[in-house]
């Protein structure tokens, strides 16, 4: 076995062994799914759908260690692509593999069905709890909440890990405070990383849009088909029309201060060090912000730059497991997919101890980056399995959907 | 930091792309150290700092004409805004991008 439950410390020895043993297997241990890609956690998901039950669901969450809340401040008044889009997230949050059991919490049963209406099929347990069938009585819909999400736990610790192969991972890649060396040691290592997975038969999704910027032509020439090649173009020129009509110059938005101070001078500089971090594989669709895929391949997603928002579409697509890059740091994490961090700054990982979980400076100093590629398959096939991040551990992680348009 | 030039010891630098005209210090430089750039096929060549440089930050290779492209990786990361001599420190201050803009001068696309 090798998921271990100490290991918030590392001892070497021991995980030299473990590593040796996963080396070998290529697999990990995940929970099967009655359908789709297996799952590396197995949660309850507490799912509030509209905003007037948040503080209730918060509630029964707290009160359920270990349950998972996600949750939108909305609900009435939501409409077009703004309702669609908040709709998609929420339902493929709840298909995630990483979700076991689902428990709805919604202020009516209308918006309570209409999410219900895309989990149709779905072979996880799926509990729902709505005010009008608690007299609109928070206190009782706490109450029945913790009653039944108990239940929910209780069935799904039952569930055991079982071998999956290395090809059922749909990984999420992101870069959050990106300096200098994000571009040279830790993306074009996740770049890697991607290659060989995919290779595989796995998946993996990359977001920011805007970050692409400058290498839409680079991205372009690695879609399947011309029409994904323009759909890549057409992304980029979107946001950066966004920023043009809203009278914002890059120049100080992104890169950022903080990226600034780092090192990196331009948007271009910035989004060359970022679409590293997918690879040079061939590119199979472009995904719409949280749009579910069961399919293996690279998939990049037009979405948002800012972390909270851009993981959570990611989650929603159905992605079990982040790469976060970060050059000055960043303690943000997804809440339902592990996150494992990881710095090609050796200064920061030393910072930032309790926060990076793999550090790849040495690449910069010269060292082979396949034996960093070796070295991160095999954290990813220890998360995997159930070896805890350190995101996991503190409690850094939260899931944010991201704005569509205007409400009513 | 040691301002002593004929003892400074030589840092390094990272260049990704032959074609290059910036390379990344791996350490932060002092104004005249020999800075000793490696990392593209196995090619070395040296150059004199001219400035104090950040750890990471880019110094140029060659001198680079007001307006021209910038090239890290193989490909333009903005256009220079002022004349940067080889061993100077690229930064915000003379290279900006040449994307996304409103309201300057360097509107137009490479």
């Amino acid at each position: 076995m090798i998921f271990d439950e100490t290991s918030g410390k590392r001892s070497e020895e021991r995980l030299d062994k473990r590593l040796y043993l996963v080396t070998v297997k290529n697999e990990f241990m995940g929970y099967q799914r009655q359908s789709g890609r297996p799952g590396i956690r197995n949660y309850l998901l507490i799912l509030n759908v509209t905003g007037l039950t948040e503080p209730t669901a918060r509630r029964i969450s707290a009160n359920l260690p270990g349950s998972i809340m996600a949750s939108t401040p909305y609900g009435m008044g939501m409409i077009g692509d703004d309702a669609q889009k908040t709709e998609a997230t929420l339902s493929g949050l709840a298909l995630n593999p990483n979700v076991g059991a689902v428990l709805i919490l919604s202020a009516d049963r209308s918006r309570c069905d209409l999410i219900m209406s895309h989990l149709q099929g779905c072979k996880k347990p799926i509990k729902t709890i709505v005010f009008d069938q608690v007299g609109h009585d928070s206190l009782r819909m706490s109450d029945e909440g913790m009653r039944q999400g108990a239940v929910l736990m209780r069935d799904i610790s039952r569930q055991q890990r079982t071998p999956q192969p290395l090809s059922a991972l749909f990984l999420g890649f992101e870069c959050g405070l990106s300096d200098p060396t994000s571009g040279i040691a830790a993306n074009p290592l996740l770049g890697a990383i991607a290659d060989s997975l995919v290779k595989t038969g796995g998946a993996m999704v990359m977001g920011e849009s805007l970050e692409w910027l400058g290498l839409e032509e680079v991205l372009a020439a690695r879609a399947v088909n011309p029409q994904v090649a323009q759909n890549i173009r057409d992304a980029v020129l979107h946001r950066e029309a966004c920023a043009k009509k809203s009278g914002i110059n890059l120049l100080g938005i992104n890169p950022n201060r903080a990226n600034i101070r780092a090192g990196l001078s331009t948007i271009e500089e910035k989004a060359g060090g970022s679409v590293a971090k997918s690879g040079s594989s061939p590119i199979s669709a472009v995904l719409e912000y949280g749009q579910r895929t069961d399919q293996p391949g690279v998939f990049l997603m037009d979405a948002p730059s800012y972390t909270p928002e851009s993981l959570t579409g990611f989650v929603a697509a159905g992605a079990q497991l982040m790469l976060f890059t970060t050059g000055v740091g960043n303690s943000y994490v997804s809440a339902m997919a592990p996150t494992i961090k990881i710095s090609g700054n050796d200064l920061t990982a030393k910072h930032l101890p309790q926060q990076i979980d793999f550090d790849c400076s040495a690449i910069m100093f010269g060292r082979d980056p396949n034996d960093e590629i070796q070295r991160l398959l095999n954290t990813i096939i220890e998360v995997a399995s159930g070896a805890q991040t350190f995101g996991e551990i503190l409690g850094e992680g939260s899931e944010v959907i991201s704005r569509f348009g205007p409400s009513l | 930091m040691n301002n002593t030039h004929s003892l400074a010891p030589s840092i390094s630098a990272l260049m990704l792309k032959a074609q290059d005209d910036v390379a990344n210090l791996l350490q932060a430089s002092c104004t005249a150290q020999e800075v000793i750039v490696t990392g593209c096929n196995d090619v070395a060549l040296a150059l004199r700092c001219l400035e104090d440089i950040p750890r990471f930050h880019k110094i140029a290779l060659r001198d680079i004409d007001i307006g021209a492209a910038v090239v890290r990786d193989g490909y333009p990361i903005g256009r220079a805004t002022h004349y940067i001599k080889a061993g100077n420190w690229v930064h915000i201050h003379n290279l900006q991008s040449s994307r996304a803009q409103s309201g300057n001068s360097l509107k137009e696309r490479t």
